[in-house]
């Protein structure tokens, strides 16, 4: 089981992405946008991140920018509506593990999850 | 000279350019469609979209499906080689409709009255980056997004900041719109879908439709 932090300003998005990860088996913690999610992410040190992009505050790209200048990288899935290959490419180039377009399917963010997790918190052995 | 004066005079919109901007319009209409089925999973019929053209001040009386005051928006603006806003408009019968599914669909027992807003706004925020970004390989440019906004109340109420009047008089100038009926199994659905050019956008659509002949 991981520690898997969601952000996104949209409650419902956020309700929808944690009943798919707790369905999973995973533990969720939630921020509403790229700023709170920084402060969530040092403060709870999660196992992956899910973010969305198009945010007030900090947006996803802002966000993916200063998680990594951090010290210890945390894996991160963008789920956006943004169907833009430019902008997959961007989120690619800023360490973005992942990229899902909404709307996802369970399978895709479990595909994705065991991609970024280590063996013993459901990824792949 | 009268709001939208200038355009009229440079913009021609002949069958040729109506044509290919009504195929971009179809693109997302069809995005749309897929959007929805792959949200309430089901299948949808999707019809061929009524597309309509017209100056922003006049769009009202063209969207006649779209009656009574419980009209839901979900507008975004979007920025680059076009600029302007797009916006879902549905009645409340079908927001009702299409968030009881989707909360069916992914298990959730919430209210669906309480949750109807935000399902919606997330739903216009899918189809409108779905219609954009699909753009985005026509033009080979890609394009930025705003947050999007969720408005409910008559349809003037909802598209007021879009009609070309007040301090927003000819900024937004061009109404490209296109009616799209969904059925999700036995439940009919109308969804429509408008973008708002400025000027320069509008001009270079038409550029864009004249070096397709």
């Amino acid at each position: 089981m991981a520690k898997v932090l969601v952000i996104d300003d949209s409650g419902f998005q956020r309700r929808w992405i944690t009943r798919t990860l707790t369905a999973l088996g995973h533990e969720t913690i939630e921020a509403v946008n790229g700023l709170e999610g920084l402060r969530v992410a040092g403060a709870e040190r999660p196992d992956c991140i899910t973010v969305d992009l198009n945010m007030p505050e900090m947006d996803g790209i802002a966000f993916l920018g200063n998680l990594k200048s951090g010290e210890t990288p945390i894996p991160v899935i963008v789920i956006t509506a943004n169907i833009q290959d430019d902008t997959r490419k961007l989120c690619t180039e800023l360490g973005a593990a992942a990229f899902l377009n909404k709307p996802f399917k369970p399978t895709e963010l479990e595909q994705a999850l065991s991609a970024c997790l280590p063996a013993e918190d459901g990824g792949k052995p | 000279m009268p709001a939208g004066g200038r355009w009229r005079k440079a913009v021609i919109v002949d069958d040729a350019r109506k044509e290919f901007i009504a195929e971009l319009l179809n693109i997302g209409v069809g995005r749309a469609g897929s959007v929805v089925s792959e949200l309430v999973g089901a299948r949808v019929v999707l019809e061929v979209p009524d597309i309509e053209i017209c100056r922003s001040q006049d769009v009202l009386p063209t969207l006649t499906a779209l009656r009574g005051d419980d009209i839901i928006a979900v507008s975004q603006g979007f920025t680059g080689v076009l600029g302007g806003d797009a916006a879902l408009v549905i009645n409340g019968f079908s927001g009702n409709l299409i968030v009881h599914r989707l909360l069916q669909q992914i298990g959730d027992d919430g209210d669906p009255a309480t949750m109807r807003d935000e399902a919606i706004t997330e739903i216009g925020n899918i189809v409108v980056n779905s219609l954009v970004g699909a753009w985005s390989k026509v033009f080979c440019d890609p394009f930025d997004f705003g947050l999007p906004v969720f408005r409910r109340g008559t349809l003037e109420d909802c598209l007021a900041p879009f009609l070309g009047t007040g301090g927003d008089q000819g900024r937004k100038t061009y109404a490209v719109s296109g009616s799209a009926h969904f059925s999700v199994n036995d439940f009919f659905i109308m969804g429509t879908l408008i973008v708002f050019f400025d000027e320069k956008s509008i001009e270079t659509l038409m550029g864009a439709a004249a070096e397709q002949r």
